[in-house]
């Protein structure tokens, strides 16, 4: 069963029914700034091994929900049931940008964050060379990290996200602003991460990369959340030839 | 401690990575200098000074003329030569010019003395001003004191002489006195034995006289007496032997014996008869020197009279020379006291009576040489320095926890989520701007010591306040950066903090000008305490107890910064994204 932290000790028997192969569970979780709700009422389940796309116009709270997930904040209404009571410390991010020291060498970044980490140096070393080679950074390691080009910051920003060996990875728009080989390079690395095992939440505008390379995908419309049967509903019943279209007339509506 | 370290070195690859932080950190310390070695020095320029001089004015009288421009001052002697003065006809004129801070002061000239007018919104330089004229107005009033103080010195001097002489004259009339005593004395004794003499030759001229006199009366009886009677005797005898040789008749051999016998008496009658006339003779003689020995006596006796008479005028007059010699004796005292009481002011010289009306300012790094007035430059040093580190420590710690907090990574270090993150967080910060803060801080005051070759060179107390100082900078500047999450507006805050600490820390305006209760925040304000602890140590080379309180006070105020720095950080945890 899953291990649940939250802090409304009435809703937690309320979660006995939750996906038993979920590694984290959104129940009806509310989150408001100020008077503003961002999130009202979201239900969905991350599952192990998924790589899900999250799309959604721009501020419609895929941030909020980053942060609920990494437990930055906490949702005013509902609760998260996470499998694992580590799952935060079991996580990674790469961020929009990139969440590294730009004046410091990709090796040095690697360094800080894996002492960080908890990792020792060997660990370190071994992961340098290895997540270097994944993400195809090998020749960049004595490069200044702001040095390098937006698609090579953004392959250095994942390989430092899994520095740790996260189980759950979550990316945030890794592609905005990349030409199209560099998008596709990204979305074959997010994918082949997510071979290795995984479990990736990624955001994104790419749509037709989403439906690509995810398994599933949430959609985040007025303040709640549609999950990929739920979208495939909308999609059937709006007579909609894809995602893209579903996105136009579910956004312009 | 890995992580601790880790993110040390991370912090100081950053900051020597970043051009920015790294001319901040090693250019503004020599910047700073330059500024101060370059650009200021320890006089005045470009002074400019409205000068109104009122030659009609009334005369006041000679009493309040102190300073009067008909007796002493001068135009040129008021003014440093570097000033330029601009004449003007009138006050009102002069005011509007000093208004359109056209010229610096004002000074009006009348027979009353010297007026000076300032510009309260220029009050640094108007009273430096104010203070050079002034400095030459009682140079002017010293030199007539000490010209008037002279002048009568050297009448007391004469005055001195004067006693002297006298002195001399009265001890000459009191030695003379003494030696008329003296040869009063010897008279007296004289006298005296004169007069002894007198009494022994009267009393030996008695003795004679009774003599004589008895001599005298022994002649008379029995020596004439028994001659009268013994010749009566003869005369009776001759007149029987007359008789009986008339008896005799014939008898030749008894008229011849009685012849005889008659011429024997009337030998021996002649005999008695010249013994007769030789007494009575020597009793003339007696008789006259007895009349002469009386005539001595009383020539004797009034001889002694004479003498004593003498006497009595000697006793007198000694009597009278001891009053003199008294009265010469109480002159001399008199005198004496007089003398020591002009000696006391004749014998000092002008410095020691004027003194001096503008007092010499020494500076106690250098006794005995005096200082500039308006201090040197070098002594700044403290007070910048402090200033630097102040900024340095709040701007940086600032900065840092912006760029921490606002920078890419910081998400990233917040999903490391172990345990004492937030201390590591805060810690490594707080040790790198501290670090930074007093690198540079030490190499401004390697830089100032080469530049001004302070006096003093004791490290250990300084470079231990700049830490504390340090410290307690970059802690609010961390407190800051928590309390406002804008990079912009917090910086802007560090910079309002850092004029609250320089208005209150007496930086531009001195802390005794400052008034309860921001005098007691003046007080508390670490740079205040920094600032004295680096000028004792630097120009005085004052160690030990004067500043260990200081320092205590320091490391206090630290941990109570770094306790509200905790408390801060736990309740205002910054945003992630």
């Amino acid at each position: 069963m899953v291990k649940v932290r939250v802090k409304q000790v009435q809703k937690f028997r309320e979660a006995q029914n939750s996906p038993k192969d979920a590694i984290v569970h959104f129940e009806n979780v509310s989150k408001k700034y100020g008077k503003s709700t961002v999130l009202n009422h979201i239900n969905f389940s991350l599952h192990r091994g998924e790589l899900v796309g999250l799309i959604g116009p721009s501020g419609s709270g895929k941030t909020t929900l980053f942060k609920l997930l990494l437990e930055f904040i906490q949702p005013d209404e509902g609760m998260i049931l996470f499998k694992d009571s580590t799952f935060t410390h079991r996580s990674g991010f790469a961020s929009q940008d990139y969440s590294f020291y730009p004046l410091l060498t990709v090796k040095e970044n690697f360094e800080y964050f894996g002492t960080m980490a908890g990792l020792s140096r060997k660990m370190i070393s071994s992961k340098l060379h290895e997540l270097l080679s994944l993400v195809g950074l090998s020749r960049a390691v004595l490069t200044a990290a702001g040095r390098l080009s937006g698609g090579m910051k953004r392959r250095l920003d994942l390989a430092l996200a899994l520095l740790a060996d996260p189980d759950f990875l979550i990316v945030d728009e890794p592609t905005t602003g990349l030409d199209v080989i560099t998008k596709k390079q990204i979305w074959e690395l997010i994918a082949d991460i997510n071979r290795k095992g995984t479990t990736i939440l990624v955001s994104s505008h790419d749509l037709p990369e989403v439906q690509q390379y995810c398994s599933s995908i949430l959609f985040i419309h007025n303040k709640e959340i549609l999950s990929s049967s739920m979208l495939q509903e909308k999609i059937n019943t709006l007579k909609t030839a894809n995602l893209e279209q579903l996105f136009r007339s579910l956004v312009n509506a | 401690m890995r992580r601790f370290l880790a993110s040390l070195q991370k912090n100081a690859r950053n900051l020597l990575r970043n051009w920015t932080t790294l001319s901040v950190i090693f250019i503004g310390p020599f910047l700073l200098l330059m500024i101060l070695v370059i650009a200021y020095s320890n006089d005045l320029h470009g002074v400019q000074v409205g000068y109104v001089e009122d030659a009609l004015a009334p005369s006041s009288g000679g009493n309040s003329v102190i300073i009067g421009k008909s007796s002493v001052v001068s135009e040129n002697s008021l003014f440093p030569s570097s000033w330029s003065v601009i004449k003007m006809g009138s006050l009102s004129d002069c005011y509007e010019k000093l208004k359109a801070e056209k010229v610096h002061l004002c000074v009006y000239h009348s027979d009353k003395g010297v007026e000076m007018f300032y510009d309260p919104a220029r009050e640094e330089v108007g009273i430096i001003l104010i203070a050079d004229i002034r400095h030459n107005l009682a140079l002017l009033e010293e030199q007539r004191i000490r010209s008037q103080t002279g002048e009568v010195l050297d009448d007391i001097r004469s005055a001195n002489y004067f006693f002297e002489q006298s002195k001399n004259l009265g001890k000459k009339l009191q030695g003379d006195l003494s030696n008329a005593d003296a040869s009063l004395v010897t008279a007296q004794d004289q006298i005296v034995s004169a007069r002894a003499n007198i009494s022994t030759q009267l009393v030996q001229l008695a003795q004679t006289r009774e003599r004589l006199v008895y001599y005298n009366g022994s002649i008379q009886n029995p020596y004439l007496n028994n001659i009268a009677l013994t010749r009566a005797n003869l005369a009776g005898t001759r007149n029987q032997l007359v008789w009986l040789q008339n008896q005799a008749g014939q008898n030749a051999a008894v008229k011849v014996a009685i012849a005889q016998a008659i011429a024997q008496i009337d030998s021996a009658d002649l005999t008695l008869l010249q013994a007769d006339g030789d007494l009575r003779s020597a009793q003339t003689d007696l008789a006259a020197g007895i009349a002469n020995i009386d005539s001595a006596r009383e020539s004797l006796v009034n001889a002694d009279k004479a003498l004593a008479k003498t006497s009595d005028e000697i006793v007198q007059a000694r009597v009278t020379i001891q009053d003199r010699q008294e009265e010469v004796s109480d002159l001399l005292t008199h005198l004496d006291e007089e003398q020591a009481k002009f000696s006391k002011i004749g014998n000092r010289n002008v410095d020691d009576l004027v003194g001096f009306k503008q007092a010499d300012i020494y500076s106690v790094d250098q006794p005995g040489q005096v200082s500039p007035r308006q201090g040197d430059i070098k002594y700044k040093v403290p007070t910048i320095l402090a200033m630097l580190a102040m900024f340095v420590s709040i701007i940086l710690s600032n900065i840092l926890f912006q760029e921490e907090v606002h920078g890419k990574a910081y998400l990233r270090n917040r999903l490391m989520r172990f345990r004492g993150n937030t201390v590591l967080f805060i810690g490594s910060l707080l040790l790198t701007a501290v670090f930074i803060t007093l690198l540079e801080s030490l190499l401004f005051l390697v830089i100032a010591h080469l530049s001004f070759s302070f006096g003093a060179w004791s490290l250990m107390p300084v470079m231990f306040a700049l830490f504390l100082m340090i410290s307690v900078y970059c802690v609010f500047g961390l407190i800051i950066g928590y309390f406002i999450s804008d990079k912009a507006s917090s910086l802007l805050a560090c910079v309002f903090f850092i004029l609250i600490n320089i208005l209150l820390g007496g930086i531009f305006v001195p802390a005794e000008k400052i008034i309860f209760p921001m005098s007691t925040v003046s007080q508390i304000l670490p740079i205040s305490s920094t600032i004295e602890v680096l000028e004792e140590n630097l120009f005085h080379g004052v160690v030990g107890s004067s500043v260990t309180g200081i320092l205590w006070y320091l490391a206090l105020i630290l941990v109570v910064s770094l306790i509200v720095l905790v408390i801060v950080s736990v309740l205002r945890r910054p945003e992630t994204m």
